[in-house]
Order: structure tokens, then sequence, then C-alpha cells
């Protein structure tokens, strides 16, 4: 019997956790959630284990990538076959995480993205139950999944997505090492130069149902910055190994 | 082109050297200091004070090296290079601690949740499913 883990990082999203808990709980019934509580300031914790989740709480903010990383070690631990994360504040349906599961399952890759350029509804930028990024955002996020595509080369339509499902092979990668600041680039390509088979899906998402997004102009800046940083480092390290699934 | 410093300055550049020897010494002492930075500091002061007592020597060989014919930049130059390297030493000092501190979350972060889910009677739907779990200690698991 396949065990399945979806973790949920979480910053200050009291507001917006329970329902993402109670619909993946819905949508996966044979899944463990588990919600990694990043330091958060509000009820967040609380919130997610009064809606049945595991919750790990780091004791400051750690940023995405701590998180992230967090989650990959407990799966790590508990011998996890297949895990999937998603956002904390609704933008990821839970539909569209059991999809990227079930392609990690039926063998078809080892890591699973989900896309939001590859093939988007044609209503995509006029529908309000349907979140596409602005223009401005996604000329970075193009750019971006240029780069990574050239660094990788294998072709990205979205390279910042948050969400993803993989198999062993990779929560043994990303347990062991994983970017602390903006992970999304670093982490995949070394995935592609481990040698792991990562497939891009397509999905919708839907606008975030409360609070605000994180994302200033100037963690924007910074995000660039650092993407361009981590993606040539991660192209001048030796490639990891990985072991068999 | 370049004299030694004036006894007068030499003085005083050899006071500040002896004094900063002594006061890396007492911070070793007194525990605020590790080893392996005094180390560093301890041979900056030594050369500090060797260069403010062979003062002649060491600016006409710092100017002959470097081919700045005015000693003062020279040595301010020579000086914030150190200082440079130091920082940027300091730097990846910092990154490995706040690495570690990260870890060290990770880890308590789960052993946390290792701890409420061993403690939630029915916490985990099917408890039977996970072989180590059944007095299993916590954070033992593979």
């Amino acid at each position: 019997m396949p065990e399945v883990l979806v973790f949920v990082p979480a910053w200050n999203e009291a507001e917006t956790v329970a329902a993402v808990i109670r619909e993946l709980k819905a949508e996966l019934p044979e899944a463990d959630v588990l919600v990694i509580d990043d330091g958060s300031t509000d009820q967040t914790a609380r919130v997610s284990r009064e809606a049945g989740a595991i919750v790990a709480s780091l004791p400051a903010n750690q940023g995405l990538g701590a998180a992230l990383q967090t989650g990959y070690r407990w799966a790590a631990r508990h011998d996890y076959t297949v895990i999937a994360h998603c956002d904390s504040d609704g933008q990821h349906p839970a539909r569209e995480v059991r999809r990227l599961v079930e392609a990690v399952q039926s063998g078809e890759c080892d890591l699973a993205l989900g896309s939001r350029f590859l093939d988007p509804p044609a209503d995509a930028e006029s529908n309000p139950a349907i979140y596409f990024p602005s223009p401005m955002r996604r000329i970075g996020i193009g750019l971006f999944a240029r780069l990574l595509s050239g660094a990788t080369g294998q072709h990205f339509s979205d390279a910042t997505s948050g969400l993803r499902a993989a198999n062993r092979r990779v929560i043994a990668l990303f347990a062991e090492q994983y970017g602390a600041d903006y992970p999304e680039l670093e982490s995949l390509t070394r995935a592609v130069r481990a040698g792991l088979r990562v497939v891009e899906y397509s999905v919708v998402m839907e606008p975030r149902k409360a609070g605000a997004s994180k994302i200033t102009p100037l963690k924007s800046f910074y995000w660039v910055f650092n993407g361009v940083v981590s993606l040539s480092a991660a192209c001048l390290r030796p490639a990891n190994r990985v072991g068999p699934s | 082109m370049s004299g030694g410093l004036s006894p007068q300055a030499t003085f005083v550049a050899s006071l500040l050297a002896v004094l900063f020897f002594g006061a890396v010494f007492e911070l070793i002492r007194r525990r605020r200091l590790q080893e392996r930075y005094a180390l560093l500091w301890m041979v900056a002061a030594v050369l500090m004070l060797a260069g403010v007592l062979a003062s002649h020597w060491t600016l006409s060989s710092l100017a002959n090296l470097t081919g700045i014919t005015d000693t003062s930049v020279a040595i301010l130059s020579l000086l914030l290079f150190f200082v440079l390297v130091i920082l940027l030493h300091q730097t990846t000092v910092n990154s490995r601690l706040s690495e570690q501190n990260t870890r060290l979350m990770q880890e308590m972060a789960l052993l946390r949740a290792e701890v409420e889910t061993a403690a939630r009677p029915a916490g985990r739907k099917d408890p039977a499913r996970r072989p180590e779990s059944p007095g299993g200690a916590p954070g033992t698991r593979p």
C-alpha cells in the first residue's frame, strides 16, 4: 500500500490553512498531511492541528526552503513513498495535488511539477476563478524558466511553482540538501542533473483565499539575483548521485 | 622617499599593538574568544608590533612591493584589504552558523511533531500501517 505525505509550508496563514488541510484530506483520504509552521506568530499551528494535520513548528521563521526541507526530512524519516507539497493559501486545488501524486505513483516521473503556463485555459487571464500571474510576474517567471531550461537542457514552462509531487529518490536528495532562501531553481537543477525524471503537468490555480502575497518588489529583485547565483552555482557543482527508486 | 616613523609615533603605535595583544589575550582568558580566532588576532598583533618597530624597513619594502610610492596610501590599502578578508571570513562563519541554526530548528520542529503524534491516541489514521510506530521511540526511526 503506497504511503503518501502531503506537506504544506505555512507562515502566518491561519485564515486559509485549515481549509487547505480539509480539502487535501477529502481529496487524498489515504494521505497524511503535515503542516510546517515556519515560525508563525498567529494561530497557524493550532488551527492546523485542529484541522487534523501533523504540525512541525519551526521556532523562528527560516524561509520557504528550510520549511520545505523539514517536510522532506519528515518524509525520509517515516519512509513515505510519495510526497506532494502545495501552498497554504489555497491557490493549489487539492485535485491538482492528487493528479501530481498519481503521476508520480504511476512511475511516469520522479518529480512532478505543477505548471501554470504549460497549457493554460483560454480565459486564464479574465476568469476570476483562476489565478494567473500578472504580466510583470510572467516576465520574471518566464526569464527564470528560460534560465532553468538552459541550465538543465530540458524545457520548463514554469520554474517557480510551489506545487510538486515526488518519489523516494527525490525525497532522499532534498532531505539531505535544499536551498534555504528561494530554492525552486536550484533544487530543480540538482534533480535534473542527478538524472531524475522531472516532468511538468499543466495545472490551474485559484486566487488566494485570504491574506496577501508575501512577494514584494524588493524581494522579487533579491529573488531574481539569488536565483541566478544559485542556479550558476548548482551548475558548477558535481552532480548528486541518487540510488535506485 | 620613505623614512621610518618618528620616535613618538613608533612609541604610540607599539603601545597600541601591545594593548591590542593584551586585549586578545584577556578575551581568551575570559573565554570570550575561541582559540582558533585567537591565533589570527595574535599573529595580527605581533605583525603590527614588528611592523612598527622596523618601520623604516616595512614602509620602504611595502612601497617597493606595491609600487605605491606614497607609503601611507600603501599601508592603508593593505590594511583595508586585510579587513576585507577578515569580513569575508566572518561572513562564511555567519553562513555556517545560520545553516546549523536552521538545521537545529528543523530537528526541533520534527522532534516536537514526533512527540505530538506519539501522544495523540488516534492521531494517525492507521498506526498499524507503520511498522515502527508501536513502541518505537520518537526520533530513532531510520
